[in-house]
């Protein structure tokens, strides 16, 4: 059923005619990001240290524990729905992960109150927004021309069009890839290391697993 | 049944010499003795030994793991190039090495490692270039896995350097990218005392070392296995080394760069290898060898 | 963690590395296994050699 360049799915999960499945090379995307998402369950953030500036003095700040909560929340969800984006078989499921990815982004971060950082959110949460529309755009052009969804049915029967792979291919570059991922930086400087990180796991673990479906299908 | 064991404690001491060969060339170039060759081996062994902790600031979990993920990585890394598995999986675990940097940069709270893991995100952008080289590698060879791509170049005496060279480039690039004391190393920058790895002492940075070798042995013969074929190991073992020394060479004549250099200087050459690719595939194409 | 805890831990990561990275090529699955077991069985022997006193004060974490 499923011919893919790498080798028979080592697992399947089927919903219906949505299958979930891993591969060998899915199963190491996996891997990673359930052990992020673990280690955003079990891990405390850590205190930012800063200079006083002008001086050599530094101070400590205490993140405060419902900012925690939230942007723990908020990771584990991103984490799993990263989870789910590398775990589907279905091409529109996996556009909706990663909108459901870039979203879960912004939130992360949108409860720290530093101006520079929800400045820097608000223009990559614009550019995560632009970027559904050709990640829409492609899944709906391969339904339309080849009339199913499902990655192992794609694999099989037909290639689907180069246009629609290439749409989807900027679309998950603007989730978060260079070069759409300026604001990432600035984000970086929100306190919060485990959930942070999980910005840029799943970000960067979309893309591995959007590089796998545009092989394949 | 001990290849995969011996390989794996030879590789780490054969990353670290690589690495002190880095040193003493920049340094040689640079008109000073530089280090022995064995100092980054006497440097994990001395800092596996020294007083270690974590610091109070720090998250204490993230912080631990993450060092133990960047040494699981590139041991997995190592497994990929050895049994010449997908290409694609190394290209993964390669990625993975820039959240190893984000997450040992943020965990600690100090502000030197937050500015290398801010900055690291901007170095991201080596992933272009990266992913420009497997496009043209599949392009020529049909095939992602390490081992058919080394073994064909062998079969049909046509050595991948010579007919993608821009593609070995991008890879050159991505060797350069993550050595140390190079023009891209603008994470580790000394205006940031260590960058990313400052506040990771101690048995920590042992740790650290070890994951770093193991990552320029496989980068190195991955390198050899996707550019030149499948080499004996003696050669194999010369081509790297003239590989490092070549990287040591531009690593001691060019300055550090700006965040803002690296990206572009990534993405024009990424757009360079795209546009080959494209008249190759035209070519290919239109001369009926592909269909 | 007590000293003699991270010690034993330490040698039993070790050994299971050492067994997967000996079975690794027979069973590629054990890779999964050597790569979790060798950095756990160097961290182990990190913490017990950097113990101060018997038990109790390993990770310490402190400055």
């Amino acid at each position: 059923m499923f011919e893919q360049i790498f080798e028979q799915p080592l697992f399947t999960l089927p919903f219906g005619d949505i299958v979930h499945y891993l591969s060998g090379y899915t199963v190491v995307l996996f891997a990673f990001a359930a052990m992020f998402v673990i280690l955003a369950v079990i891990s405390l953030p850590e205190k930012p240290v800063d200079i006083v500036f002008g001086t050599d003095g530094y101070y400590t700040k205490e993140i405060p524990v419902d900012l925690m909560k939230f942007q723990r929340f908020m990771a584990i969800a991103c984490g799993i729905a990263t989870i789910g984006a590398i775990t589907t078989g279905d091409v529109f499921n996996f556009t909706l992960f990663a909108a459901f990815i870039g979203i879960l982004n912004i939130g992360i971060v949108a409860a720290v109150k530093n101006k520079h950082v929800l400045d820097a959110a608000f223009s990559y949460g614009l550019v995560v927004m632009m970027a559904t529309v050709p990640l829409f755009a492609g899944a709906a052009i391969i339904a339309a021309t080849c009339g199913t969804l499902s990655i192992g049915e794609l694999a099989v029967t037909g290639a689907a069009p180069l246009v629609a792979r290439l749409l989807i291919l900027v679309g998950v570059l603007g989730e978060g890839m260079a070069p759409f991922y300026i604001g990432k930086a600035e984000i970086t400087r929100a306190p919060g290391a485990p959930y942070i990180l999980m910005i840029h796991v799943s970000s960067l673990l979309l893309f591995l697993r959007a590089v796998e479906i545009l092989l394949t299908v | 049944m001990i290849a995969f064991l011996l390989l794996l404690i030879i590789a780490v001491f054969a990353g670290l010499l690589l690495h002190g060969l880095h040193r003493k060339v920049i340094a040689r170039i640079q008109s000073r003795p530089g280090p022995p060759v064995w100092q980054e081996i006497l440097h994990t062994l001395k800092f596996s030994f020294k007083q270690t902790w974590i610091p109070r600031t720090a998250s204490q979990v993230m912080y631990v793991a993450i060092v133990l993920i960047a040494v699981g990585i590139w041991i997995a890394a190592l497994w990929v190039v050895w049994t010449g598995a997908s290409l694609l999986i190394l290209f993964a675990l390669y990625m993975l090495h820039k959240i190893i940097e984000h997450g040992t940069g943020l965990s600690s709270g100090s502000p030197y490692t937050k500015f290398g893991a801010i900055r690291s995100v901007m170095s991201a952008a080596a992933e272009l270039p990266l992913l420009a080289t497997v496009a043209i590698v599949y392009l020529f060879w049909r095939t992602l896995s390490i081992g058919e791509i080394a073994a064909f170049q062998i079969e049909t005496q046509t050595p991948t350097i010579l007919i993608a060279f821009p593609a070995a480039v991008s890879l050159y690039l991505i060797i350069l990218s993550k050595a140390h004391y190079g023009p891209f190393s603008v994470i580790e920058a000394k205006e940031l005392v260590s960058g990313y790895w400052t506040e990771h002492f101690g048995g920590w940075r042992a740790l650290l070392n070890i994951a770093m070798g193991l990552k320029t042995v496989v980068l190195l013969s991955a390198f050899v296995l996707l550019f030149i074929g499948a080499v004996p190991w003696w050669l194999m073992i010369i081509l790297m080394t003239i590989l490092m020394i070549s990287v040591s060479f531009i690593c001691a004549v060019t300055p550090m760069l700006t965040p803002y250099q690296v990206v572009t200087i990534q993405t024009i050459w990424t757009v360079v290898v795209l546009l080959y690719a494209a008249v190759v595939w035209i070519v290919l194409y239109a001369g009926g060898i592909l269909v | 963690m007590k000293k003699s805890t991270a010690l034993a831990l330490g040698i039993l990561f070790a050994a299971i590395a050492i067994v997967a990275a000996l079975f690794v090529a027979q069973i590629p699955a054990l890779i999964a296994v050597v790569v979790i077991s060798v950095p756990a069985a160097l961290a182990s022997l990190i913490y017990w050699w950097c113990a101060g006193t018997k038990d109790g004060d390993i990770p310490f974490v402190g400055y």
